[in-house]
């Protein structure tokens, strides 16, 4: 498939899964990328008393344009910038992109203080899933904390399953959470988990020891 | 020269200066193309000592395939390394390397005929990429191996790279993530988030530690 028809099909599913009412009172719409960030960092300062530090200090002027210049190599994935918004108000905010080898990682969401567990999250969550799996993405992939239950939780209930931890220098102990949208990727998971689904993985064709 | 020409002449020079040429006595190092290098990996991995890891492709639908090939396409080629380890006109190691965002660098694989393992040739190898990752200008270099892949994990220790993570993939299994930071700042930022060690150094870079 041709790039520009992917992009075609990414914003054909984001259009359909992502964008119009997510709760009564609260609407998503897309947002371009500086709109975006201004209300990310406005939302950041009363969304969490634990913002990670800004490692970008460690960096001086030249080694921040020599990783802009190699990033800049590759031209732009597939991304989403999302706002969510009560009337005029922009209330929270959501970013993913394609990552490597098929995976679209779930960058971050931010909900403003007044408004989180009030289920925001949980009826966002399975539209995304619904969005990226649309597109033909063979895995969702994201970060969190390893205490940030408010968000473990709803992901867990939502069928991502925990596939690592990982220590970070800008995030400190973080939990890998995935959930695998292909089937077979999903049995094989479980298989290497517990042994499940041998015998469904040899008969698909996968030579397991 | 644009900004992207700059990038991939660096990288281009860095390969070449350290990543061609003698490796060790009688063992050289060569760039080859994506096919070449790939029919040599294959090749090899049937010799290595190494499990292969199983062959996913038939749980995959040409339909999947091709989605997975259009997803690559989106973003374009990423800078890579295919290297050959040739002892003379034979093959006997391959290595593929490739950029990631971020300022990222993957060390996809390395595989080395088993009857030439053990005779120091990943040791000599490692450093000699490190030193290109670092001149193209990369803040990171990372690794995913097995969890009990002993004969790789020990000579990247000893090289400096850290145990960052755990991961269970379906392919691979559990794997463990390696890193080594070419910021000499993230580096003293990993270490605090082990210890809390370089707090004051830290700070003193204006960073806002709790």
């Amino acid at each position: 498939m041709p790039p520009d028809d992917v992009r075609a099909l990414f914003d054909d599913a984001t259009r359909r899964h992502l964008l119009g009412e997510l709760a009564p009172g609260v609407a998503i719409r897309a947002a371009p990328a500086d709109e975006h960030e201004a209300h990310e960092d406005r939302l950041w300062a009363t969304a969490t008393d634990r913002r990670p530090p800004d490692s970008s200090r460690l960096f001086g002027d030249g080694d921040r344009a020599r990783v802009r210049a190699i990033d800049g190599l590759r031209g732009a994935g597939l991304e989403h910038r999302l706002l969510f918004c009560a009337g005029d108000d922009v209330v929270g905010t959501f970013r993913g992109a394609q990552g490597e080898r098929g995976t679209y990682v779930m960058w971050n969401t931010v909900v403003r203080r007044d408004l989180q567990r009030r289920g925001l999250y949980r009826a966002f969550l399975p539209r995304l899933i619904a969005a990226v799996r649309e597109v033909g993405f063979r895995e969702i992939h994201s970060r969190h904390h390893a205490d940030n239950n408010a968000v473990l939780v709803p992901k867990l209930r939502a069928g991502f399953v925990i596939t690592g931890f990982e220590v970070s220098p800008r995030d400190g102990i973080l939990v890998d959470l995935r959930v695998f949208l292909h089937d077979g990727l999903g049995k094989l998971f479980a298989h290497l988990i517990d042994g499940s689904h041998a015998a469904e993985l040899r008969a698909a064709g996968v030579a397991l020891p | 020269m644009n900004a992207a020409d700059d990038v991939r002449a660096r990288f281009d020079d860095a390969t070449r200066r350290h990543l061609t040429g003698p490796l060790v006595p009688g063992v050289d190092l060569r760039l080859a193309t994506a096919d070449e290098h790939q029919a040599h990996q294959d090749a090899l991995w049937a010799s290595s000592s190494e499990q292969p890891p199983p062959d996913l492709q038939p749980l995959f639908s040409d339909g999947d395939r091709a989605a997975f090939a259009a997803f690559a396409a989106v973003r374009g080629p990423a800078l890579s390394h295919r290297v050959l380890l040739c002892a003379g006109d034979e093959v006997v190691g391959s290595y593929h390397g490739v950029q990631e965002d971020h300022g990222r660098y993957y060390m996809v694989n390395t595989v080395v005929r088993r009857d030439v393992q053990g005779r120091g040739l990943y040791r000599a190898f490692l450093p000699r990429v490190v030193a290109a990752v670092r001149e193209a200008g990369f803040r990171e270099i990372y690794s995913r191996h097995r969890a009990d892949n002993n004969a790789v994990l020990v000579p990247k220790l000893k090289a400096g790279f850290h145990i960052a993570a755990f991961e269970v993939t379906p392919r691979w299994g559990l794997l463990v993530h390696l890193r080594l930071y070419l910021h000499d700042g993230l580096g003293r930022l990993f270490h605090h988030r082990v210890d809390g060690s370089h707090a004051a150094e830290l700070r003193a870079a204006g960073l806002s530690l709790p």
